[in-house]
């Protein structure tokens, strides 16, 4: 693994003034979008730079844009609509949003304020619709225009939302790790199946180990990611990946990385070569990147040189991806203070790679 | 030195008391400072007998000793007893339990140690000598390294605390010289004006030189490494900011002098860990500590274990708390602490004479039946009643009720077996680690136990040639309480005892429960529960 | 200021005498102890303790002392409550209808950031060092109090994991006054009495016990029969309660309240032991130190303790017994304002808040308060020896007045150089 051919080349580190939580990049790979933990939408767009020598080739280099304002507290949902330049954002105090995600300045197409109650946790969007779900145990479907079309509603908070690739049916998977298929057309939860590894009752806490729903290529299999928990209070548990025969909802291969503090497999992306970029955040300050094929029992690159690792973003150009992390040293107790004295806060380095060829 | 303290032992013999007897002496004392303070009757036979048994052999007596000696006309027959009991294998044993709970105070149990009491208990080695032995360990000598358990004992790790060195050496101070310097480890004694910052610290600064290491091949104990000590050692208050240092000292004594060697050449033996050996410091600050401390010459010594030994056979120390020497805190009777550690010295730290002498006391033989109007216990008018330990309480429990040969052959795993009944005694009975069993504390845990636990309640169920089974086959009730009396209290009952015993008896459906209830209820009762 | 919560006038002279003779000698020797009925206590309006003890350590930005919107504040909105102008994290929706009977201190800054020695320490009251242990505050109080008229023991401790009889809680007073755990709410070893033995049986056998203590103690010193009275009463009467443990008997309904998880039902049995007359009742939580993933479980954990708090509130308030219980909930830290690379939150000694109700307390009063960050206390902060001085306060105990007493070595029961926190006493 430390061949260096094999080995993903840092291009750049892009550097925030808070934590981020969500990174995408815009299907037109013009943009690089995340969501802060300030209440901010964050951008960078891709820019072409002179050479520093002549003759060199030009280099990309991402630059920052100006924040987009309007969201509370942390902004951990993303989806892109699939034709217009526009990013649908959502928050944890419930807003839906709909915003263009380029220019210098915020140009709000919609919005609404109370979509959830509460923690507006992922948003899926299809050719037609946009799906949502949230700490109110609801699942919404819209439009793309930001009318509310149906409504499903459970007691169990959900974390995960999917379309199913026909765009006909909304996959969600809840705290306690039950995924239902729900048809939105006759309101109807036609199927539901039950992941118990993602679920542990720690004490009196519920630990809820699914982070995300992706349907591979396919569309034949639908991955759950995430972490098996073993103990709550300070989480532990081990990073999952779980392929899932869709018709079924059989396990087909169960796929687990690293010890008990590896905890959660954060994000992943599929690569249209064949395998999924995964990366993972644990404590204290672990965190691996991994790419692993179907089918293999181990993954053919891992790294641990970038740690909690809350978003991977493969770029539409499959050359590229990005990690995003938190700065190091990130935890301790007490007060701890810097230089100048003041208590300042965490940052999320976004580190830019690319793939080797 | 020596001479001189003997001469000083002698001068009472000078001033006329040399036909009294330390015994008599004491009483004397007693007697003086009760003054118009009526003292307790003699303790009856019964209690006399249950009080020298349990003291001295562990257990109380059997029915049939209790018989026996109730019956025994001869006035001297306490005297003999008495001296029977010091002749007694288990006199040796009895005494290692009791050192083994004042010293170590429910820290735990080790073979080696245990051996060493005994040991030493049986050869009546002087308590000078013992006492060297536990404050300044010689691993090599197979005979004396059961004795390092009093220290290593107290460096292993409890919970997540760190290695207690402090803890050793507070202990060191409490067991040998009465002083609880604790409270003087951070800066001076708040309460306490004779304790001072320097006295925990010159101690401290040996006892906290100390690494604790594992058996090897020469040591098969546990054992703690000596290292070099090279300088003396900075402390400073909390109150202040001066600092100030000392080498190894005895509180109250004078510091001892660092030697300086050349380098290279401070050991007599070389440590050497792979080879598993200890070596030996030329300069040892415990060697120096302990022929220092454990002598005629520091007053404290002797009056720390004469107070303890009376604490031993009284159930309260001259001084209390036993260790809170100090000139605001007097013993309660000065004159006689005084006479007890002078004699203590000319008699060379025998501690078999000593309790002896005090055993022959009337004061240790009064009952705890108080005179008419009371008594102030610090006046020693009346026995006091004191706690038995888990270990002494288990035996008579099967003894008495004729339990002891069947547990003693089960397989340790039984239920029933010496090793479960030792376990559940321990439990119910004993102290946490670090509390020290000094008074009669009844609990609820032992209370439970004593109410509901299986295998206490099968003790008193009946089987063949079990106390129950043979109080059943008396079938009078009056025969049935005297024998169940004798047995567990070592005395008959009263006639009201015997009236009420009958009316039980007759009032339960059946004769076996009832019998079972019976030997139950003496056995919780608090007269079985106390040495009194 | 509540009629009921006057300063004890009995509880100097009970406590010189549990000094004098040795706690248990001098509770046998309350009296009362024969099968006492039930809500004698409540009869009798004896101050007592309810201790909620969240281990490991509460967010207090996700509870008490939210900033939403703030760079730590964290994903969660804040919701108004009964007290204008106040607000609590969105996790507590059952606290926030309740916070006129409470009264939140916002103000704490303690010493440890570490559980190990936190934890001890915040109990113990953080005193000087004077070179002893000092008893956890169930200990001081079982001492300084004694048990009730119930003749319960006075420091029970109900928790999830082992259970019996904790004697290291006590110090320097000793394992007497050490706590009797309920373990999984379960009671101690022995507690049952033999399915061989019939009650009947035992009552004769008790009796017969009790008339040959009689004829032993009576020309004797009394202190050692009357504790041994004592110890064997108390195991009776716990016995005669024994239906507080057997949770399958609980109405369904009322468990739903409490909630159907360890605290809600530990609560539950904490609330049964209060009202049989237990002095101090600690009900323990674990697992709030939620250095990872923090924020998801968070929700469970708060929303959880907000439900069992809120209905043992409900449940005093409604019996009246809530005007003579102090009522504690607390953890030895807050937790960093900070968010880790885990989605964590670390130890925060620094600006954190403990709530309080019942006997003593001024309802509704919200004192102290941290910055607009919530990163460091703002104006007056508060310690946790300036906390027993208030909850000593609270029970009728003058800390400047009553010691302990370690051995002829009087020692303050709270830090000689705190007092009471303005404003938290009724």
């Amino acid at each position: 693994m430390a061949d260096p051919k094999k080995e993903p080349k840092q291009l750049q580190v892009l550097e925030s003034e808070r934590q981020l939580l969500c990174t995408r990049f815009s299907p037109d790979g013009t943009h690089l979008i995340a969501g802060g933990m300030d209440a901010q939408v964050h951008r960078w767009h891709r820019a072409e730079v002179a050479p520093e020598k002549e003759g060199d080739e030009k280099k990309i280099e991402w630059q920052p844009l100006p924040n987009l304002a309007g969201h509370h507290a942390w902004v951990g949902a993303m989806g892109f609509h699939p034709k217009a330049k526009h990013i649908f954002t959502g928050d944890s105090w419930g807003q839906l949003r709909c915003t263009d995600y380029e220019g210098q300045k915020l140009k709000v197409h919609w919005s609404q304020k109370t979509a959830h109650d509460g923690w507006l946790r992922q948003i899926a969007v299809s050719k037609k619709h946009l799906a949502t779900v949230g700490r109110d145990g609801a699942v919404w479907l819209w439009s793309h225009a930001g009318k509310r079309i149906a409504e499903w509603k459970g007691a169990e908070e959900i974390f995960a939302v999917t379309f199913q690739p026909d765009g006909q049916r909304v996959v969600f998977g809840d705290a306690k790790g039950v995924v239902r298929v729900w048809n939105f057309t006759t309101k109807i939860i036609e199927r539901e199946f039950t992941l118990n590894e993602f679920y542990k009752l720690a004490r009196i806490q519920d630990v809820c180990g699914l982070t995300r729903l992706v349907f591979l290529e396919d569309g034949k299999t639908l991955l759950a990611v995430g972490c098996a928990p073993t103990d709550g209070g300070t989480m532990q548990g081990i990073p999952t990946l779980d392929w899932l025969d869709y018709a079924t909802g059989k396990s087909t291969q169960r796929y687990q990385f690293g010890v008990e503090n590896d905890a959660f497999i954060t994000d992943v992306a599929w690569h249209p070569k064949g395998y999924l970029l995964c990366a993972t955040s644990g404590v204290t300050g672990r965190g691996t990147t991994f790419f692993i094929r179907p089918g293999e029992k181990e993954p053919f690159y891992s790294s641990t040189k970038i740690a909690n690792i809350h978003a991977l973003a493969l770029h539409p150009d499959h050359q590229h991806f990005t990690l995003t992390s938190t700065s190091r040293g990130s935890n301790g107790n007490g007060r701890r203070l810097d230089k100048e004295g003041n208590y300042s806060g965490n940052t999320s380095p976004v580190h830019v790679f690319e793939l080797p060829a | 030195m020596r001479p001189i303290i003997f001469i000083c032992a002698l001068l009472p013999v000078l001033a006329g008391w040399a036909a009294e007897s330390l015994s008599q002496r004491i009483d004397k004392l007693i007697a003086a400072k009760a003054g118009r303070q009526p003292l307790a009757e003699p303790a009856s036979d019964s209690e006399f007998l249950r009080r020298v048994y349990l003291d001295f052999t562990g257990q109380i007596p059997t029915a049939e000793g209790a018989r026996k000696f109730l019956a025994n006309p001869s006035a001297d027959k306490r005297a003999k007893l008495i001296d029977q009991l010091f002749a007694d294998a288990r006199w040796a044993e009895t005494m290692a339990d009791r050192f083994h709970v004042l010293l170590m105070e429910r820290r735990g149990e080790e073979e080696e140690w245990r051996k060493w009491l005994v040991a030493s208990f049986k050869a009546n080695k002087p308590w000078d000598a013992m006492a060297r032995e536990m404050l300044a360990p010689e691993g090599t000598d197979a005979a004396k390294a059961g004795a390092w358990f009093f220290i290593t004992k107290r460096l292993e790790k409890y919970g997540q605390n760190p290695t207690d060195h402090p803890g050793l050496t507070r202990d060191v101070g409490r067991m040998f010289m009465g002083v609880d310097l604790q409270c003087a480890q951070c800066h001076r004694h708040l309460t306490v004006k004779d304790y001072k910052q320097l006295d925990f610290q010159g101690l401290y600064a040996a006892y906290s030189n100390l690494r604790l290491q594992n058996p090897n091949d020469t040591i098969k104990v546990k054992w703690a490494m000596e290292s070099l000590l090279k300088k003396e050692m900075e402390f400073g208050s909390v109150f202040s900011e001066t600092k100030k240092t000392t080498g190894p000292r005895v509180p109250f004594g004078v510091p001892i002098t660092i030697p300086e060697f050349k380098k290279g050449e401070e050991w007599a033996v070389k440590p050497d860990k792979k080879k598993g050996v200890s070596g030996r410091l030329k300069f040892s600050p415990l060697r120096e500590i302990a022929t220092r401390m454990a002598t005629p010459e520091n007053p404290y010594f002797a009056r720390n274990i004469a107070n303890r030994a009376w604490f031993l056979m009284m159930g309260r120390g001259l001084i209390e708390p036993l260790d809170l020497t100090h000139t605001k805190n007097p013993p309660s009777h000065p004159e006689l602490l005084d006479l007890l550690a002078k004699e203590l010295v000319a008699h060379k730290f025998d501690l078999k004479w000593l309790f002896r002498e005090l055993a022959r006391t009337q004061t240790y033989q009064r009952s705890s039946v108080l005179p008419k109007g009371g008594a102030p216990e610090h006046l020693f008018a009346s026995a006091k009643e004191r706690p038995i330990a888990a270990e002494p309480l288990l035996r008579s429990v099967l003894l008495a009720t004729g339990e002891r040969d069947r547990v003693t052959k089960l397989d340790e795993e039984d239920a029933h077996s010496l090793k479960s009944f030792g376990d559940l005694f321990q439990g119910a009975f004993a102290n946490a680690p670090r509390e020290p069993e000094l008074a009669v504390t009844p609990t609820l845990k032992a209370a439970l136990f004593l109410r509901n636990n299986e295998a206490l309640l099968w003790l008193v169920q009946r089987r063949e040639g079990n106390l129950v089974d043979r109080l059943i086959k008396l079938k009078e009730p009056a025969k049935i309480a005297n024998e169940a009396f004798l047995t567990l209290l070592a005395r008959n009952p009263s006639d009201a005892e015997r009236a009420m015993v009958k009316s039980f008896l007759q009032k339960q459906p059946t004769l076996q429960n009832a019998v079972g209830d019976l030997v139950w209820a003496l056995l919780s009762s608090t007269e079985f529960f106390v040495n009194h | 200021m509540n009629p009921l919560c006057k300063p004890n006038e009995h509880a100097l002279s009970r406590r010189q005498w549990l000094g004098g003779m040795g706690g248990a000698a001098a509770a046998g020797a309350l009296g009362g102890l024969v099968s006492p009925a039930v809500g004698e206590v409540l009869k009798q309006k004896e101050k007592q303790v309810l201790f909620i003890w969240l281990d490991g350590g509460m967010s207090q930005l996700e509870s008490w002392d939210p900033k939403p919107n703030t760079q730590f504040g964290g994903p969660f909105r804040s919701i108004p409550t009964k007290l204008p102008g106040i607000h609590v994290s969105e996790l507590m929706p059952r606290m926030a209808k309740k916070m006129d009977k409470i009264c939140l201190v916002r103000a704490m800054r303690t010493q440890d950031n570490s559980h190990s020695a936190g934890v001890p320490r915040i109990q113990r009251g953080d005193p000087k060092n004077r070179g002893v242990i000092y008893p956890y505050f169930g200990s001081a109080v079982a001492q300084l109090m004694g048990p009730t008229a119930s003749g319960l023991p006075p420091y029970v401790w109900v928790k999830p994991g082992s259970g019996g009889f904790k004697p290291t809680d006590a110090g320097f007073l000793g394992p007497k006054y050490g706590a009797l755990a309920f373990g999984d709410g379960q009671p101690p070893p022995n507690f049952l009495r033999p399915a061989t033995l019939s009650p009947e049986q035992d009552t004769a056998r008790n009796e017969l016990r009790r008339a040959f203590n009689f004829n032993y103690a009576q020309p004797r010193r009394k202190a050692n029969n009357e504790a041994n009275t004592y110890v064997f009463d108390t195991a009776e009467i716990l016995l005669k309660r024994r239906e507080i443990f057997d949770t399958s008997k609980y109405p369904q309904k009322e468990k739903d309240r409490y909630g159907n998880h360890l605290l809600g039902q530990h609560m539950l049995i904490g609330r049964k032991l209060l009202e049989a007359g237990c002095r101090f009742v600690k009900v323990n939580s674990y697992g709030w130190d939620t250095h990872g993933d923090h924020f998801n479980g968070t929700v469970s954990l708060v929303n959880r303790f907000d439900q069992a708090f809120a209905a043992v509130l409900e449940d005093l308030e409604a019996t009246g017994q809530l005007d003579h219980t102090l009522v504690i909930a607390m953890s030895e830290f807050g937790r960093t304002p900070r968010i880790n690379g885990h989605a964590g939150r670390d130890h925060w000694p620094e600006a954190w808040t403990i709530a309080l109700a019942g006997c003593g307390i001024n309802a509704g009063a919200v004192i102290g308060a941290t910055n607009a960050q919530g990163t460091f206390v703002k104006g007056d902060e508060y310690d946790i020896g300036h906390m027993f001085h208030t909850w000593f306060r609270a029970l009728g105990i003058n800390p400047d007045a009553v010691e302990f007493d370690n051995g002829g070595q009087p020692l303050p029961i709270a830090h000689d150089d705190m007092g009471v926190i303005p404003g938290v006493l009724a």
